[in-house]
């Protein structure tokens, strides 16, 4: 795994690339109408999130964590914005969609989360194009990969360390963190 | 000739060998065991060797697994029952550890199927992982091939080869099975309606299943759950809000029918999305009128839900308001507000106003039926009826100015025609009878005298002398009465009434 050393864009503390990352991706968030609904999708999932999988009461060392993709933050387009937070949305739910997972997690809540991934999933596939344009430049195409990449490592971690309790409590909080930051992100540019 | 092929990511610091590709005969090599990172940019560069001459490397060609990789042929599994076929897609990469495609649950699946026919039409759609092929014709051979795709990333994969397979003939004996299932949903309280022309005993079961479970590519039909309350019915109805437990989320429902001799039959599934199946009620409406505002008072649709519906649907209401006059040509004015209470100014005086509401959610394009009209008057103007009162008091103080001369010269005016034609005053008592002995009768009864029987001529000729003169000398007379005939105290009455009668007669 290369190790870079750079800021995390779905990072657990504050940092001014996350600022960056949200003017970036409000700017860039198609279907203003569906603004409000997807703030509170988020919200909803965040509070699913801590229903299903509470803090682990011995705290894990963790290692380091896999880097959050800094191209996202440089992102000015308004298309763009819609495309990858669904991109993160997708990764979620197959991650947390894994057989792997904790039997500690709570099954209710597990179901509920998803169920509201998938329909946030469904509701931001409508605000994209049906056919697709093809992304032009390469940026719009790098940064959907940097998305793959950084899941990809995340799987990884938990390839490593055999779907330990400890590994998934670190994806845990990964998730949390890009859920938070697409919550402000939604929130902040409600009308 | 042979090849020798070396590589090298972009964070490597030198090129290295690619193993399997050295002394290479042929112009191809499989290098995918040196490929650790799939998202990252690689250099490979190539050169000819022949014994002890080396060719100068190529020129780089740089690329990113990622971008050139294909997506590659998903694997199916068919079962064709009861006229129709059953279908598993399996992901490509299925069993890999290391996934180029990471995120199975992203591929969406296109299904191609056609006749086993000369001339047969090609159909296209998207399936499920695990999905049924139905609007087939029975016992008929169709041919089908499945692709994976990744919309968002632009990838198409290749197809699976083409599979053929019979369809069976429909079982007759589901007569009994629920049809026409239908979702009826107002203010977020969830109603199914299915029919059944089978008449005879037949019991209901509703089932229903998560959305999200068929996006993932395991067996979902273990995990149909029974909705609460709709078990074993004998009704064409169901109410499954208790399972709507978050507007986020789609939910299936199927309608399981029982008949008497225990055999089951499932209805086809339906999919609910919450907040576009829900109807929104109309609203409650509430006037109130002060002097120059009309406030319109809101109650939002769906009682105790309506916290739900406001927070998803972002609600807002048109007001559609007018004056109710008996010209039917009054224009509806529109109002349209976010919040729940709404004013309306400009109005006109003792009119009556009608108001009507309508709650709407511009996210999802829904609108309510309107609520009942609802009227109220406006007040009237307070400044006239202080005029006319100004009015009327000005007038009755002017009508009585001039009525009370008028009335006092009347008054006047009677009493001088009553003092002339009907004067009161009254004459002295000792004349009170004089003016009736004059207009009474002329004869008067007179007393019987004592006649003396003898005769006095020289009587009579004095008499008759001074019955003449009488007139003349009357007054001398009386005042020489004393010393005139009468010195006879006996005779006194007898001949003053004779004068008077003479009196009379002269008269």
């Amino acid at each position: 795994m290369a190790a870079h050393a750079t800021p995390q864009p779905c990072p657990r503390h504050g940092a001014p690339a996350l600022l960056l990352l949200l003017t970036a991706l409000a700017t860039a968030l198609a279907c203003h109408h569906l603004r409000p609904r997807h703030a509170t999708l988020t919200w909803d999932s965040l509070n699913l999130l801590q229903a299903m999988a509470p803090s682990l009461p011995q705290p894990c060392h963790h290692q380091q964590p896999p880097s959050f993709p800094d191209t996202l933050l440089h992102d000015n387009h308004t298309n763009q914005g819609a495309a990858t937070a669904l991109h993160i949305l997708q990764h979620l739910f197959d991650t947390l969609s894994s057989h792997s997972t904790p039997r500690h997690w709570d099954a209710q809540a597990r179901h509920l989360l998803l169920n509201n991934l998938h329909h946030h999933i469904q509701q931001l596939q409508q605000c994209l194009p049906a056919n697709g344009t093809r992304f032009k430049r390469q940026g719009p195409r790098n940064r959907l990969l940097s998305i793959d990449k950084y899941f990809s490592r995340i799987h990884d971690l938990l390839h490593a360390h055999n779907h330990s309790a400890c590994a998934w409590d670190h994806v845990r909080l990964e998730a949390r963190a890009c859920l938070q930051h697409l919550h402000r992100l939604t929130r902040d540019t409600r009308s | 000739f042979s090849y020798r092929l070396e590589g090298f990511e972009t964070n490597d610091a030198e090129w290295k060998e690619l193993p399997g590709c050295q002394n290479v005969t042929r112009t191809e090599c499989d290098f995918s065991s040196a490929i650790t990172e799939y998202y990252d940019r690689h250099h490979v560069r190539i050169r000819a060797e022949r014994r002890e001459e080396v060719s100068p490397w190529s020129s780089i060609f740089e690329m990113t697994p990622y971008f050139i990789a294909q997506i590659g042929p998903p694997g199916i599994e068919l079962q064709s029952t009861n006229g129709v076929i059953k279908i598993k897609v399996s992901p490509p990469e299925a069993n890999q550890v290391r996934k180029m495609w990471i995120a199975h649950v992203r591929f969406k699946y296109n299904l191609v199927i056609w006749e086993n026919s000369s001339n047969a039409e090609f159909r296209s759609q998207s399936i499920f992982p695990t999905d049924i092929i139905d609007g087939l014709a029975p016992e008929t051979t169709y041919c089908l091939k499945v692709q994976a795709t990744l919309p968002l990333d632009f990838q198409e994969g290749l197809f699976s080869p083409t599979r053929c397979v019979k369809t069976t003939r429909k079982a007759v004996n589901d007569l009994f099975c629920a049809t026409n299932v239908s979702v009826l949903a107002l203010n977020m309280k969830f109603h199914l309606h299915w029919k059944n022309q089978y008449k005879q005993h037949v019991i209901y079961n509703v089932q229903y299943l998560l959305g999200y479970l068929k996006k993932l590519h395991d067996d979902y039909s273990m995990k149909w759950q029974n909705v609460p309350g709709c078990e074993n019915i004998t009704e064409t109805q169901c109410n499954f809000s208790s399972i709507i437990t978050s507007t986020a989320g789609f939910y299936y429902l199927r309608v399981q029918a029982v008949n008497e001799y225990k055999k089951s039959c499932l209805s086809n599934d339906v999919k609910v999305d919450p907040l576009i199946a829900n109807e929104i009620g109309p609203p409650g409406v509430k006037l109130d009128i002060s002097d120059v505002l009309l406030h319109i008072q809101i109650t939002p649709p769906g009682g105790s839900e309506s916290e739900v519906m406001r927070e998803h649907y972002g609600l807002s209401y048109r007001v559609l308001y007018w004056k109710n006059s008996s010209n039917n040509e009054e224009e509806i004015k529109m109002k349209e507000i976010k919040q729940t209470i709404g004013t309306v100014s400009d109005l006109t005086p003792s009119t009556l106003y009608c108001v009507k509401v309508q709650a709407y959610s511009e996210a999802y394009n829904k609108s309510s039926h309107f609520s009942k009209e609802e009227c109220i008057k406006t007040p009237g103007d307070k400044v006239l009826p202080l005029i006319i009162l100004a009015t009327f008091v000005t007038a009755l103080i002017a009508v009585l100015l001039v009525a009370t001369p008028v009335v006092f010269a009347l008054y006047q005016a009677y009493n001088k025609i009553k003092y002339v034609f009907f004067p009161s005053c009254q004459p002295p008592l000792n004349i009170e009878g004089f003016g009736e002995q004059l207009f009474s009768s002329p004869y008067m009864s007179t007393t019987e005298e004592p006649i003396e029987n003898c005769c006095i001529i020289e009587t009579v000729i004095t008499e008759e002398v001074n019955q003449i003169d009488f007139k003349d000398y009357k007054h001398s007379k009386q005042s020489s009465r004393d010393s005139g005939n009468y010195s006879n105290d006996d005779d006194t009455s007898g001949s003053k009434v004779s004068e008077e009668t003479l009196e009379k007669e002269i008269v």
